[in-house]
């Protein structure tokens, strides 16, 4: 089974607060069976306690993830949203994410998974790449640089 | 090689201590040491410090409590804003 799952590429979603952009990414995990039941609520509690917003050298995102017990199988969403929501950065610094973009992770075993984790980090410091995932205007360009660049 | 133990400390202790661990095992290796990287969360530093003996702790969110060694926050080394200047840190430790 591959990472990059074209079920879970969307451009442009539409969402008001990033419980909202949250919600509606986590349901696409949810409607392929890739995450269980408890994999929203989870991921909505661990972005209050431990966020994961990133602002980068080039762009803002952020990396929404929970347990493995959440998840059935390994995956990474890729969400381009509409608008930017704010999400509060990683370390809890109270720096405020303007986040263009989600890379939701259903991560099954880290260890395993640490290969790709690896990827995303290279690929966010590499400023052509990162303009490139901004650039991609529909799913089926940003399904391509996932599966070029992240798997 | 010289051994050496670092805690890596992430919200849920999954994802990003392990990019950090791996990160951290490399980066040491290049300065010479061969570099146990425990990952967990906050609710595991005390046991985990209390079984290991740990020279500093890398962690991407916050670790309430004192546990005698150093705390770095790492997640911009993670992220790769400010590699450099983390390892600066690191390195003064080593020669502590």
């Amino acid at each position: 089974m591959s990472i990059i799952d074209k079920r879970h590429v969307k451009v442009g979603l539409k969402a008001d607060s990033r419980e909202e952009a949250l919600r509606l990414a986590g349901q696409m995990f949810l409607d392929t069976g890739c995450v269980k039941e408890s994999f929203i609520d989870a991921i909505l509690e661990r972005e209050e306690l431990y966020p994961t917003g990133l602002n980068l050298k080039y762009n803002a995102i952020a990396m929404p993830h929970t347990t493995p017990q959440h998840v059935n199988r390994p995956g990474i969403a890729l969400v381009k949203l509409e608008k930017p929501v704010v999400f509060m950065h990683m370390g809890s610094t109270g720096e405020k994410v303007e986040a263009e973009m989600l890379f939701m992770m259903a991560i099954t075993d880290p260890e395993e998974q640490i290969h790709n984790l690896k990827k995303i980090m290279t690929l966010f410091m590499d400023e052509e790449l990162v303009g490139r995932f901004r650039d991609a205007a529909s799913e089926e360009e940003l399904y391509s640089l996932g599966k070029k660049y992240l798997e | 090689m010289k051994k050496i133990c670092v805690l890596c400390v992430c919200g849920s202790g999954t994802v990003t201590s392990s990019m950090l661990a791996s990160k951290l095992k490399e980066k040491l290796g290049e300065l010479g040491y061969d570099a146990e990287c425990i990952e967990t969360n906050p609710g595991g530093v005390e046991s985990a410090m209390g079984s290991h003996d740990v020279a500093f702790m890398a962690c991407s969110s916050p670790v309430p409590g004192e546990y005698g060694v150093p705390k770095l926050m790492a997640t911009s080394f993670l992220i790769g804003l400010d590699e450099e200047g983390f390892m600066d840190e690191v390195k003064e430790i080593l020669k502590a």
